[in-house]
């Protein structure tokens, strides 16, 4: 018969299948890949798999994606669609170059006549003081499209 | 002729003997033959009932667990088969994927325990590696929760996440209203300011925002910080002396104080579910405990006692 585990468990990790260790182990390599996206690249500190969550007033609630086409007659504010939403969601979440320049290559029909399209990802800060809010640019690109 | 007394289940009778007494000895039958029961079973069948329950939103993602995990609640044998497990790890794999980055924390710890189990029953000893794998988990949790609030996130360490999220996020509100001294009116007054001047068509007026409402925030701050570094450090910590006697109690605490207001229900259930998992046999009312604390986190997110108290109190 096999020993039952002993309480509080790994009173020998050593003694434990060294499988056991591998989910653990591949967590936390997550966590410090998603420590490395948020700091790296504005990834959500709540999504990733990092642990992030109510640690941060900095989650996509409080985040905003502005779109803006460049035209010859100037700029203009690019409205949410149903189409581009899960897009805009993705990018609100992760703002990288690769899901901004899809999110502004599929809003550029929404355009017409526009040289470029610029997306730009703000988030909320709290003042420390009175909590007044103001809007910070995280990220943004500017992406070419050809009309 | 009298009912019998409680009595302890046969060999391998597990769950299934906690059913047979529940229907024949009653429910202090059941706790003892539910104490008795083989741990990675209990730990096992619990984490099948949250994946049942626990689906997510989207068909295409939930029917595949909620099949395979019917079908190892519905045949005991199945429970401990690799494949179910197999399919479990990849149903709840493929959407952390196929949804980057949207999927939420206890998405990733789900797929995770599923990898735990797969690996505790490809292993000699899957009780002992289940309970090496869930309290790793755990630990890992913890930490990273910990690291993140206390050393990376300066707006958690000042107070000011908590104070925006007690004025700001629904799931907060009755909690602002009983324990923050802002009346629901005051809460809702607030909500309009903030989305006024985020729409651009107004000036910046000012949260409401009473003393007692910072201190609250102070509290939660301090409080949350010391009882996730405490976890980190329980479960982190070798051995079964020093903080590590505290693993069972302060899991415990999180899982019954946390998510009666944070009702994210999956994770509070998952949480429970690594807890029974790392508990060894011998203790049967720890695991009753984790059971117990189970049952509560559905309670606090099924039942609104938290409004019901504020309206009770005329706190309107």
């Amino acid at each position: 018969m096999s020993p039952e585990p002993e309480h509080g468990a790994l009173a020998g990790a050593s003694r434990a299948p060294r499988v056991a260790l591998v989910p653990p182990l591949l967590l936390a390599a997550l966590a410090l890949v998603q420590i490395g996206l948020a700091f790296g690249a504005h990834l959500s500190p709540w999504k990733g798999g990092g642990f992030g969550m109510f640690a941060s007033n900095d989650h996509g609630g409080f985040r905003s994606v502005r779109l803006v086409a460049e035209g010859p007659d100037g700029e203009a504010r690019i409205p949410n669609t149903a189409e581009l939403d899960r897009l805009r969601r993705r990018v609100r979440e992760f703002p990288s170059s690769p899901a901004m320049q899809r999110l502004a290559r599929a809003a550029a029909p929404d355009a017409p006549g526009a040289r470029a399209v610029r997306v730009e990802v703000r988030r909320l800060e709290f003042d420390r003081d009175d909590l007044r809010p103001t809007w910070q640019l995280l990220v943004g690109e500017r992406v070419p499209v050809h009309p | 002729m009298s009912a019998p007394g409680p009595r302890a289940p046969q060999a391998g009778q597990g769950v299934a003997g906690a059913w047979h007494a529940l229907a024949g000895q009653g429910v202090a039958g059941a706790w003892h033959a539910l104490a008795q029961a083989e741990p990675l079973e209990i730990a096992l069948r619990v984490a099948l009932l949250v994946l049942l329950l626990d689906g997510s939103p989207y068909w295409s993602e939930r029917v595949p667990v909620t099949l395979a995990a019917a079908l190892g609640l519905l045949f005991p044998s199945l429970a401990r088969s690799r494949a179910l497990w197999l399919v479990l790890l990849a149903a709840t794999s493929w959407p952390l994927v196929w949804n980057w980055p949207f999927s939420d924390n206890h998405d990733y710890l789900t797929a995770f325990f599923c990898l735990a189990v797969l690996c505790a029953l490809s292993s000699a000893d899957p009780a002992r590696a289940l309970a090496v794998s869930a309290r790793g988990l755990l630990a890992v949790t913890f930490l990273f929760a910990t690291l993140w609030k206390v050393g990376l996130s300066p707006e958690f360490r000042d107070g000011r996440f908590f104070r925006v999220t007690l004025l700001t996020d629904t799931r907060f509100q009755n909690l602002a209203v009983l324990a923050g001294g802002l009346s629901r009116g005051e809460w809702e007054a607030n909500d309009r300011t903030l989305d006024a001047y985020l729409a651009g068509g107004a000036e910046w007026t000012g949260f409401v925002e009473p003393p007692r409402l910072r201190r609250l925030a102070s509290a939660l701050t301090v409080v949350t910080g010391l009882l996730e570094g405490a976890l980190a450090l329980a479960f982190l910590w070798p051995g079964r002396g020093g903080p590590a006697r505290a693993r069972d109690p302060l899991l415990l605490a999180f899982g019954v104080t946390t998510f009666a207001f944070a009702t994210v229900r999956g994770f509070g259930w998952l949480l429970m579910t690594l807890g029974l998992a790392q508990c060894g046999r011998g203790r049967p009312w720890t695991r009753l405990a984790y059971v117990a604390a189970f049952l509560l986190i559905e309670v606090y997110r099924s039942v609104p006692w938290s409004s019901a108290l504020v309206e009770a109190l005329g706190w309107i």
